[in-house]
């Protein structure tokens, strides 16, 4: 292994598995959000009328729940804050004068920090999918097994590369943190972490079709639900990629400008 | 030659605020923006090979000049040229010949053990397999940290920390080394090791050095050429030892009585320094020391008499209140 980019790949790898206990507390503390979510669905659909709400059954609900959880869990960054904090303490000197740029440097590090998190996502994902086969006699095959894992696997990158663009705002602002809060929490509802963005209504539905977030949780977790066809799945591999495409340039019109801006403090 | 720096100026902006919390409200609305020159058109040359040293107090620009050299910083004015490359180009075959390390600021990996970032290093810097294994042999040599390479770097003293820093600074063997502060925070032993590696690396290498430091020990150890900047302007630029004589020539004259002798009386000599009534330190100008030494012996009951330079610190302590270049 002799490229810069494996080798920071495999860094990440190694990196996250420094800490045994954060990292596994990390998947513990997914928990307790979907416990409160399930209590909440069960209170909401036995006071409910109608058994099938915005298009999902009680069963349904609840099988997205847990699996948009595990997703968010796989798919989030923290590196907002990273890289704010590469940007306000100088860190980002280092990338700066060697040669390796920082964009593809974080990517790789980042993904290869992805790496145990994700076969233990999967692993998870497939204990529900087998669940769902087995008590709620749900055709899942085996080719939309396979095209769910392409999905996940475009929408841990897409999701990067929303996180890299949001974050090019440290450079112009010096106290970001409330900042990154709210850009956060707004982007995990657009996104359909919570709860199906069929909540919203129509009207909403056909905006959230302009933005990127949809296809980082709430698309990957209708593919593997059946929600979608295999041909729909297909065509969220081609929107993924989409926005993939036109956020790199995105970022990298923004970061070119801001790197002027960069005053690297201290001393 | 391969640094030329001329005319180099960086300003950065920035708030004032004044106290209480009706300027604070004010300051939400309206802020003044106010312009600092970091660097105020700096100009100096270096050859391939010197060890410079940037003196200056706290805020001075030394930083931002090295951050400027080094690429990270863009200047506002002014232009520099480092190995024929200009830095904040950014070129890849300019980062492979330049190294920085700043003392406050790391590289390394801190959960993970250095021979990990060390390797990337290799990677990034595509330095081939033979080469890396007989550099790094010999800087872990040198430094003597063979036995610390698969340690967490978050468990190592600062001292040896800053060892793996340079050697991961060194691995692609540099031709300019730039040093923030190496040996910031450090004990008195792990200073002097870091001193005498980077004596004997730009001996045997002939690389070029370039440092900043608030300790005179480094300074004076290391560098024949001095670089002294205040408020963003070169104040000086030349031998270390030669600072005192550009410095109003003048000396130190300690005079040591048998008896009291009255402040007042010594006062037409010069300044006094100090004063115990048996004892006096006194400035006099460089060309009177002779016919003040004779009035002092004839006048009072002098038993010992003395005369040194004005000690390194305090001529560059002055020179730092000097508000135009020297030298």
């Amino acid at each position: 292994m002799n490229n810069k980019f494996a080798v920071s790949f495999s860094l990440g790898i190694q990196n996250s598995m420094e800490y045994r206990f954060n990292f596994f507390m990390g998947f513990a503390s997914l928990f307790f959000p979907i416990f409160i979510q399930l209590f909440l669905w069960k209170a909401v659909y036995s006071h409910a009328s109608n058994m099938n709400l915005y298009g999902y059954t009680y069963r349904q609900m609840i099988v997205y729940t847990i699996v948009a959880a595990l997703i968010s869990r796989l798919v989030a960054t923290g590196l907002e804050y990273d890289i704010n904090h590469d940007i306000k303490s100088g860190g980002l000197n280092k990338y700066l004068v060697r040669p390796i740029g920082y964009f593809p440097y974080k990517i790789c590090v980042y993904l290869g920090g992805k790496v145990l998190s994700f076969a233990i996502t999967l692993i998870m994902l497939l204990g529900v999918v087998l669940f769902m086969v087995y008590y709620f006699k749900a055709p899942i095959s085996v080719s939309r097994i396979l095209v769910f894992g392409v999905v996940l696997i475009l929408a841990v990158v897409l999701n990067f590369m929303i996180s890299f663009s949001v974050s090019a705002i440290a450079f112009w602002l010096t106290d970001v943190s409330y900042f990154f809060h709210v850009t956060a929490l707004l982007i995990q509802i657009f996104s359909g972490g919570i709860f199906p963005l069929d909540i919203f209504g129509a009207a909403w539905l056909a905006f959230f079709d302009y933005l990127p977030f949809k296809y980082t949780i709430y698309m990957p977790v209708n593919v593997i639900n059946g929600k979608l066809t295999l041909l729909q799945a297909l065509h969220v591999i081609e929107l993924q990629l989409l926005w993939i495409g036109l956020l790199l340039l995105l970022t990298r019109y923004i970061w070119t400008v801001a790197i002027k801006k960069y005053i690297a403090v201290g001393g | 030659m391969v640094i030329h720096v001329d005319q180099l100026s960086k300003s950065f902006d920035y708030y004032k605020k004044e106290t209480g919390i009706r300027n604070s409200v004010k300051n939400l609305f309206h802020r003044e923006k106010l312009t600092k020159d970091a660097v105020n058109k700096v100009s100096f040359d270096i050859n391939e090979g010197e060890m410079v040293a940037f003196l200056g107090p706290n805020g001075a620009g030394k930083t931002t000049t090295l951050k400027m050299l080094s690429g990270i910083l863009y200047p506002s004015g002014g232009s520099a040229e480092v190995l024929g490359y200009t830095p904040w180009d950014r070129k890849n075959d300019f980062k492979k010949q330049f190294s920085i390390v700043m003392g406050q600021k790391n590289q390394l990996w801190l959960d993970l053990p250095a021979s990990d970032s060390l390797y990337l290093n290799k990677c990034i810097y595509e330095i081939g397999d033979q080469k890396y294994k007989d550099t790094l042999d010999e800087l872990v040599t040198l430094m003597d940290v063979r036995h610390l390479l698969h340690v967490q770097v978050r468990r190592l003293s600062l001292g040896e920390r800053m060892k793996m820093e340079l050697i991961a600074a060194l691995l692609h063997r540099p031709r300019i080394i730039f040093l923030d502060e190496p040996t910031i925070g450090l004990d008195l032993v792990s200073q002097k090791n870091i001193r005498e590696f980077l004596k004997a690396y730009n001996h045997e290498f002939r690389t070029t050095l370039l440092l900043t430091s608030h300790y005179m020990k480094d300074i004076e150890d290391l560098c024949k050429r001095t670089i002294v900047i205040n408020q963003g302007k070169l104040v000086y630029d030349g031998e270390i030892r030669k600072i005192n004589e550009v410095m109003n020539e003048k000396k130190r004259m300690k005079l040591t009585f048998s008896a009291i002798v009255e402040r007042k009386d010594l006062a037409v000599m010069g300044s006094i320094k100090e004063y115990s009534g048996h004892e006096v330190i006194l400035e006099v100008e460089r060309t009177k020391f002779k016919e003040y030494s004779r009035m002092a012996m004839d006048h009072f009951p002098v038993i010992d008499l003395n005369l040194e330079d004005i000690p390194l610190e305090e001529a560059i302590a002055r020179l730092y209140e000097q508000p135009e270049p020297q030298g």
